[in-house]
């Protein structure tokens, strides 16, 4: 089979990146001439030659709050993660649209370059690019080409965010159909064909890698009973986005997402009328409750036999309850220890469990709240790397939560801020006057000093019934 | 009646072109799957595909695709079919789910070799890795396509404003949350941790990458078995485990009806680990036993007779590890497999794996010894002689008189190879067998045993007036195993037939000559030696040449040219 083509280019993508990373970390620790900056440098010509090899453009460009190579946009993993925050604020905070290297760039000409971006990215400079691009024209350097950020379209974009938005709505509303027919399957004790939800979650991948905030909005679709299969949904949209974060790749990403969203298929054999039974469960319902990853087990193996996604949806099932320090259920030797799927999916399952107001648990934790409960347990219940991970895709803001601002208007968190220094100004919809009065607010962005804003505190949504989810449909 | 509307010229041509690009394909997918990339016919049809494509979509901008079962349609005109469904390219995208497919202007050479590569890639039955997913997975920017799964009528209801709660409870639940706050001020909100706090260290980053390496590491069903072995280890409930127990068993069958032997094997593994593993509930590892003795089922031994008949794509060690798996509970079942199977490879594997399974328990063989089958006869008594017990020694016996010869031949091999004293008489009674191989394998074996018994019979078969019309071999062999048993007596007889002299009659000289060399040659004293010598100095030409290879072998020691050995040791063929 012929290379695939992103493959190669997300490879180069990525050595691009880090050799930008790291020049630009040593131009800032080493004056210009010193011996360290020879590495970097002589990494950075190379990964430059590779692009003119393959006849692409050495291309980094910064849109939209992406970082993209070329055309295609960089995602941030767990190994690129400094590399990508570090560069996308600079890039930011000096308004550099793109910068293109060739060829002609000499070793000499591009250690002047990194040395002045990082005295303008220290500056105040009013126009930080403008004042760039003055100095690389008096210094006259060949083979670097530096562009301000492409004006965001008004009209279209508009309509184009509203296309990936019903979009994401198509896509989470069939991945709500077919786990029901699933589950509809598995009680009816019918051979499962999962053909149907793998496409699904094929088009979760999709969307969830080209922009992910319009799925990671809709997981504030919480479900109040059993029946609609909404946490199922917004755990393998949230375990794809951890996922992606590690850096697994395409097809693995499919596994992760139908483990996900089959974690709780267990749940099938459990009666509804425990499930959806109003209050607290007492002791024998718990342990009727915690028989689910086990049944799941059961019913997978009978239903759908041996092959590779069966068993990757099993790690799910099974393992989703088992807590990293071998607590939690079902209460078994595993000596292997639960997967990394299943790690995710647990992560996933406890931050939308928490966040929801089901039916046996009235009450609801506010999306910040519940973050610090697992970074809290992290280390004992949940793997510490990725529930750093899971911050890092969800900011500490997470997408649906209720503010209040310092203006004492009520917002509710549309899309965290993508640059990590800057988390805690994310991208807010007012929806209340400080009155108490709705509006359909616009959405502001509170790390633009224009805005003057920022959050005063977070608040519990469920606690006065304000359903935060209207706000994404 | 609603006519279907005229396509425009415009259209047409759109779709003539279209038809022109398609047929390129079709050429190109052939060339993939009938020549070698080194053929320059290979390169030459995907370049005139590629050609086509760039001149259609430089003048239509995309190429606009709907498939049906048998057919591709360009603006409703149908461009391609193919009455035999399984070279037709569109029956393959639609059988996987795709109801549209299209080109756009900008695809690169890559992805349409892409795209010809995965239509002549195999079909798999299961949802693995079809050609969606090989599509999908391949990222292929200027493909799309349309998915019968996803298509927006097959969705489920859309998600909608009655999800959430209505509009007046929501304004009301702002003003009353809004006017609780005024009345409490916010206390200071706590700084958010620094993003250094969720940046990975590098340690961090080595260590997801080695779970994700690990995890790639690991095959599905290793996990899956990880899985089940923790499982059945720990169900206490009786029902549940019996459940899983039933559905491993059953699962185990399937998979050696559909020739996923090594699979099966890896499920019975963990079966076996787990009713050993210690702390194991009181009678878990007796359910486990039964399961593991309910896998194969009559079905599950028919299909798997089947998956061994065609002898594709199972290893040798893998059918050798699943009998060894089943232990004595394959005996049975495989035995009668065994006699259906035509392979003599396979059957050779299986017949090495069904001595390793039934040490200890020959008793299991006895019943296909009166299969009517003489190869299943022939190979039971091969087994038996190879886990030789003293039931199978009676059982052998009772075969000696079986109407095929193949089958008696085995019998005296069983006997050759365990030593069995009861084989004398078994012997003594092929003496009469009406295949003179087997009398002279019956005559050997019965000089190694030094059998007494047997002398007596020898000499008169030898005064018989039959004997000395029967083959030279069979003489040699009786005067040979005389010549160990009774040498004395048959001294004088062995050293007249060497020194006579004869004038005429040179065939019966060198039968007589090969007669006698064989039976001094066994007794081997100096008398004997002397006699050989005497002859060596009187004879001509093959005689002479007989006498002296005897002695040529006595010089060099007892033992040393001993046909009289065992024969034993091959595995029988069925012929």
């Amino acid at each position: 089979m012929a290379e695939r083509i992103d493959e190669r280019l997300i490879v180069l993508g990525k050595r691009f990146l880090r050799a930008f990373f790291v020049l630009y970390k040593t131009a800032g620790n080493y004056a210009s001439g010193h011996p360290a900056l020879a590495q970097p440098l002589a990494e950075l010509a190379a990964v430059v030659r590779e692009f003119e090899h393959r006849r692409e453009e050495a291309l980094l460009a910064f849109h939209d709050d992406n970082l993209y190579v070329g055309e295609h946009r960089l995602k941030p993993d767990a190994a690129g993660f400094d590399a990508f925050f570090t560069m996308l604020r600079s890039f930011k905070h000096c308004r550099i649209g793109s910068v293109t290297f060739t060829g002609q760039a000499g070793a000499p000409a591009l250690e002047a370059w990194f040395v002045m971006l990082r005295e303008i990215d220290a500056s105040s400079e009013q126009d930080p690019c403008g004042a760039l691009l003055a100095r690389m024209a008096t210094a006259g350097l060949a083979g670097i080409e530096v562009e301000r950020p492409r004006e965001r379209a008004a009209g279209p974009a508009a309509g184009v965010n509203e296309d990936a938005k019903e979009r994401a709505k198509g896509i989470y509303a069939q991945t709500m159909g077919v786990i029901s027919d699933v589950m509809d399957h598995v009680k009816l004790g019918k051979a499962l064909r999962l053909k149907r939800a793998k496409r699904v979650v094929q088009s979760m991948i999709d969307q969830l890698l080209a922009a992910e905030t319009n799925l990671l909005g809709l997981t504030n679709l919480r479900c109040y009973d059993e029946y609609t299969y909404n946490h199922s949904v917004n755990v393998g949209i949230l375990s794809i986005a951890i996922g992606q974060r590690v850096g697994i790749g395409k097809n693995g990403l499919v596994d992760l997402g139908m483990a996900a969203v089959f974690h709780d298929i267990g749940k099938s054999c459990i009666p509804i009328s425990i499930l959806n039974k109003p209050g607290s469960f007492d002791e024998q319902e718990w342990t009727v409750i915690r028989r689910h990853p086990v049944l799941g087990v059961k019913e997978l193996l009978k239903l759908k036999g041996v092959d590779a996604l069966t068993a990757r949806i099993m790690q799910g099932s099974f393992e989703h309850h088992l807590n990293l320090d071998g607590s939690g259920y079902p209460r078994v030797e595993y000596p292997r220890g639960a997967s990394l799927s299943g790690r995710i999916v647990a992560i996933a399952d406890c931050y939308d469990a928490l966040t929801s107001a089901r039916v046996y648990r009235r009450t609801a934790d506010t999306p910040d709240a519940t973050l610090r409960y697992i970074l809290e347990k992290s280390g004992t219940i949940y793997d510490p790397i990725l529930a750093k991970l899971f911050v890092n895709a969800l900011g500490v803001y997470p997408v649906g939560t209720l503010c209040q601002l310092s203006s004492g208007e009520l917002g509710v968190v549309m899309r965290s801020n993508p640059d990590p220094e800057q988390w805690e100004r994310p991208q807010v919809k007012v929806i209340a006057t400080p009155d108490g009065d709705a509006v359909d607010g616009a959405e502001i962005d509170l790390s633009d000093p224009d805005v003057g804003r920022s959050i005063a505190r977070t608040l519990d949504a469920r606690r006065h019934g304000i359903d935060v989810a209207r706000y994404f449909l | 009646m609603i006519q279907p509307p005229v396509p425009d010229a415009a259209e047409k041509a759109e779709a003539a072109s279209a038809g022109l690009v398609i047929q390129t394909l079709a050429k190109a997918h052939r060339g993939f799957s009938m020549y070698l990339p080194n053929n320059p016919l290979h390169e030459k049809f995907f370049e005139e595909f590629c050609r086509r494509t760039e001149e259609h979509l430089e003048e239509f901008g995309a190429l606009r695709l709907d498939l049906t079962h048998d057919s591709m349609l360009c603006g409703g005109e149908t461009i391609y079919t193919n009455a035999e469904l399984r070279d037709n390219l569109a029956f393959r995208l639609y059988a996987d789910g795709i109801r549209a497919l299209r080109l756009e202007s900008g695809i690169e050479p890559v992805e349409l070799r892409t795209l010809v590569e995965i239509l002549g890639s195999p079909a798999t039955a299961d949802d693995e890795d079809d050609i969606v997913t090989r599509l999908w997975s391949s990222d292929l920017p200027h493909l799309t396509y349309v998915l019968a799964e996803v298509l927006p009528e097959s969705t489920a209801a859309p998600l909608g404003a009655d999800l959430t709660g209505s509009r007046a409870d929501h304004e009301a639940a702002l003003r009353r949350y809004t006017a609780e706050l005024a009345g409490a001020p916010p206390a200071p909100l706590l700084p958010p941790p620094s993003y250094q706090v969720f940046s990975l260290s590098e340690e961090e980053v080595a260590t997801l990458q080695g779970l994700l390496a690990g995890d790639e590491r690991r095959t599905p069903l290793e996990d899956m078995i990880s899985i089940l072995e923790a499982v059945i280890a720990a169900e206490q409930e009786t029902a549940v485990l019996e459940e899983f127990l039933e559905i491993v068993a059953r699962l185990c069958g399937d998979l050696m009806i559909t020739g996923r032997i090594d699979q099966a094997v890896d499920l019975l593994s963990m079966l076996s680990r787990t009713a050993t593993r210690p702390g194991l509930p009181a009678g878990h590892a007796a359910k486990i036993g039964d399961a593991r003795r309910r896998v194969v089922t009559a079905d599950v031994l028919a299909g798997l007779s089947k998956q061994l008949a065609r002898g594709d794509g199972i290893e040798r060690d893998v059918l050798r590890a699943l009998v060894a798996e089943l232990g004595s509970s394959a005996v049975e079942p495989f035995c009668r497999i065994l006699g259906d199977l035509p392979g003599k490879e396979t059957r050779k594997v299986l017949i090495e794996a069904l001595v390793a399974a039934g040490r200890g328990s020959p008793a299991l063989f006895l019943p296909f010894l009166l299969d009517r089958r003489w190869y299943l006869v022939r190979n039971t008594i091969y087994i038996l002689r190879r886990i030789a017990g003293p039931e199978s020694a009676q059982a052998a016996m009772r075969c000696a008189g079986h109407k095929d010869p193949r089958v008696r031949k085995e019998v005296i091999l069983y006997f050759d190879e365990t030593g069995d004293p009861a084989g004398e008489s078994v012997m003594i009674g092929f003496l009469g067998d009406e295949v003179q191989s087997l009398r002279v394998a019956a005559v050997r074996n019965l000089a190694r045993r030094g059998s007494k018994a047997a002398a007596e019979r020898l000499l008169a078969l030898t005064a018989s007036p039959g004997f000395a019309g029967r083959e030279r071999l069979e003489r040699e062999s009786v005067w040979e195993a005389l010549g160990a048993l009774a040498p004395d007596r048959v001294f004088p007889t062995l050293k007249e037939m060497l020194l006579k002299r004869r004038w005429f009659g040179q065939v019966q000289e060198f039968d007589d000559t090969a007669c006698a060399c064989a039976g001094l040659k066994r007794i081997g004293t100096p008398e004997a030696i002397a006699v050989l010598r005497k002859a060596a100095a009187g004879k001509r030409g093959e005689p002479r040449e007989l006498v002296e290879k005897a002695l040529r072998t006595l010089a060099r020691g007892p033992g040393r040219d001993d046909r009289a050995g065992s024969e034993a040791g091959g595995e029988p063929d069925r012929g």
